[in-house]
């Protein structure tokens, strides 16, 4: 029991399945600071500087959630189904309602560490005072909800292919197209009709979670000079819509996982 | 008996000439003393030319009020809600009193969106929604909107890129206007930047503010006059590009393109930079070569709509009624530009563009566009 809490069955798994979720954050940010050569500065940066680095911290995280969580999902059910999985081996000893909570809690705990951590950074970037705690708030909020809907998806994708590789291929490749797909499309994506635009955007955890920290997104320099979308028009998604949203995907998600997976672990 | 006459004579002139310079300085003061009527004729207008164009636009006006939601908005959008309200308010031959009936709600709606900074706006682009807001609340006139609009004219002042948001005076967004946003990017544009100051002119910031000089900074660092930029990419034909070392036309480069160079020419007359200014002659350099109201130049019909209005309100600001081209053509650009509109209504009073970029295929907010390039056609 103990070690099902754990979510990895070893030690030095576990340790690194927490330890991935609270360094990311701290590298994300750290690689921001060093990239704006910033650092040396940090005691007097202004307030608009601050919140630039927040903003760029964020989308960075972001970003490299966007590959990082689906192939933590596939390295999560590999995990389990790896023979020497002690897990594995009772599997047939234990209730469906345990087994499928010994894959969630690990996913939930993990998104939920990594969102806190990266709050609290934001929080102490932006000069540690409460007015920015309501928006650091949605936005985590949003990024938690994205990092456990694209996570599951990989634990999905691993779920059902048996090769672990093809598992992280389709689920990083499934998680790009939602996230970018409509940014990097071309002029075309500038006739879609609105609807489908705005529900496009909301797919993007991207677009999701900067909106829901108050980035105009699609008109950042770059983006308004590429993509067609800031010059049509198009509503950015709700962090409430977001986190249901995104919760919702990975309930569904989850819930057809842990049917393929139990067929698997029983067969 | 002829020497009393003569002096009669005299006193009699004498006085005749004290009563006409008494009627003379009279006049002269009352010429300058009174306001400028709103809908002032323009002679250069022709007669036939003038009742179609305000059929068109009382056809207009009456789409926009049938396309008006119960609250008071347009499409759901507070941007396009304000230019619509703005579009309707100015209407010449209409009374605020009349407008008021129908938009009074739409700018208790917009006066409801202001924050406790000035800014007006729901959440996204802040500084543009503020800078329309402000325009449909001035032309509003309503007494209780005043201290909203003192705040705003205020915000957008403060907003404008300077050594406050970290953008020293060699930057080459230094003065602009941006989106603006809780984590704003610090960019600028010279659309951002004509809203924002037009907004700023007609809330009647003083011109002793800091705040236009800071613009003119900017708005010569997007005009293609290496006299006065000091951009390495600047050229010399006068126009304007998008932002500094970038442009919308289609042809690449750092090319001016129409929609910036009247937005630019705009924003030089909303800072008080004089028409005999070499920077507004450069820019006439540029309109004199690519004089046309057939597309937005550089661009097609990409954003045309957009040019229209700024191409009106430019020319009308700087007071040219004629413009000769390049090849010594004279135009009157008042009846190119409205004979044209004329041409792209349609039935229903609506304009729309079929490039839809930049919104331009929403009826509403083209046609609030085309109201306003309109009213400037008809006043002087």
């Amino acid at each position: 029991m103990r070690e099902g809490r754990v979510g990895c069955r070893d030690g030095r798994g576990a340790a690194a399945w927490w330890l991935s979720a609270v360094a990311f954050p701290v590298v994300a940010l750290a690689a921001v600071l060093i990239m704006d050569d910033q650092w040396r500065l940090w005691f007097d940066l202004p307030r608009l500087a601050r919140s630039q680095i927040a903003t760029d911290a964020l989308l960075l995280e972001t970003v490299l959630m966007v590959i990082v969580a689906p192939l933590g999902g596939v390295a999560l059910v590999m995990r389990r189904l790896r023979r020497r999985d002690p897990l594995m081996r009772k599997q047939s000893e234990t209730g469906a309602l345990h087994r499928a909570w010994t894959l969630a809690w690990p996913l939930c705990a993990g998104a939920a560490v990594f969102a806190v951590t990266s709050a609290i950074l934001a929080w102490a970037v932006l000069g540690r005072s409460s007015d920015p705690l309501p928006l650091i708030a949605m936005s985590h909020a949003a990024l938690c909800a994205a990092t456990l809907a694209l996570a599951t998806g990989g634990a999905f994708c691993a779920s059902v292919l048996s090769d672990p590789l093809d598992a992280a291929a389709c689920a990083v490749g499934l998680a790009l197209v939602a996230a970018a797909g409509l940014l990097v499309a071309g002029p075309g994506v500038g006739n879609l009709p609105t609807v489908v635009i705005d529900a496009a955007l909301q797919a993007s955890p991207i677009v999701a979670v900067a909106s829901a920290a108050d980035i105009d997104i699609l008109r950042m320099d770059a983006l308004y000079r590429l993509s067609p979308l800031a010059h049509v028009r198009f509503d950015y998604p709700h962090w409430q819509a977001t986190c249901g949203w995104y919760v919702g995907l990975a309930i569904t998600v989850f819930v057809a996982m842990t049917r393929v997976f139990d067929r698997r672990t029983h067969a | 008996m002829n020497v009393r006459k003569g002096h009669m004579m005299k006193r009699i002139s004498l006085f005749a000439a004290c009563v006409c310079l008494v009627v003379g300085w009279a006049a002269t003061c009352a010429a300058q003393s009174a306001p400028p009527p709103r809908t002032a004729p323009v002679q250069t207008l022709a007669p036939d030319l003038r009742a179609k164009l305000a059929d068109s636009l009382a056809r207009a006006a009456a789409y926009l009020r049938q396309q008006q939601a119960a609250d008071g908005t347009w499409e759901k959008h507070p941007g396009i809600t304000a230019m619509a309200a703005t579009a309707l308010l100015k209407q010449p031959g209409t009374s605020p009193a009349e407008q008021l009936r129908v938009v009074g709600k739409t700018l208790d709606g917009l006066a409801a969106l202001a924050k406790p900074d000035g800014g007006i706006y729901d959440k996204d682009i802040p500084h543009y929604i503020t800078a329309v807001s402000v325009m449909a609340l001035v032309a509003g006139g309503r007494p209780q909107d005043k201290p909203l609009i003192e705040k705003a004219r205020g915000y957008l002042a403060a907003a404008l890129l300077d050594e406050g948001e970290g953008v020293s005076p060699t930057d080459k967004f230094y003065g602009g206007a941006s989106y603006g946003g809780a984590t704003a990017e610090r960019r600028a544009d010279i659309i951002s930047l004509e809203y924002a100051l037009r907004a700023m002119k007609e809330s009647q910031v003083p011109a002793s503010n800091a705040a236009w000089d800071k613009a003119i900074k900017f708005i010569q660092r997007t005009q293609n006059n290496s006299e006065t930029n000091d951009q390495a990419w600047a050229a010399n034909d006068g126009g304007f590009v998008y932002l500094p070392g970038f442009t919308y036309n289609t042809s690449g480069g750092t090319q001016s393109y129409g929609a910036a160079t009247y937005a630019g020419l705009l924003s030089y007359s909303w800072a008080n930079v004089k028409r005999d200014d070499e920077r507004v002659k450069a820019v006439l350099k540029w309109v004199r070569n690519n004089y046309t109201v057939d597309e937005n130049p550089g661009m097609g019909q990409k954003t045309v709509y957009y040019y229209y209005m700024v191409f009106a309100k430019a020319l009308q600001a700087v007071g040219e009624p004629v413009i000769a081209d390049a090849k010594g053509q004279r135009h009157n650009w008042r009846e190119d530009l409205g004979r044209k509109l004329l041409s792209l209504q349609h039935p229903e009073g609506y304009w729309v563009n079929e490039v839809k970029d930049e919104m331009q295929d929403n009826k509403v907010l083209v046609t609030s566009f085309t109201m306003m390039s309109l009213e400037a056609i008809l006043q002087k």
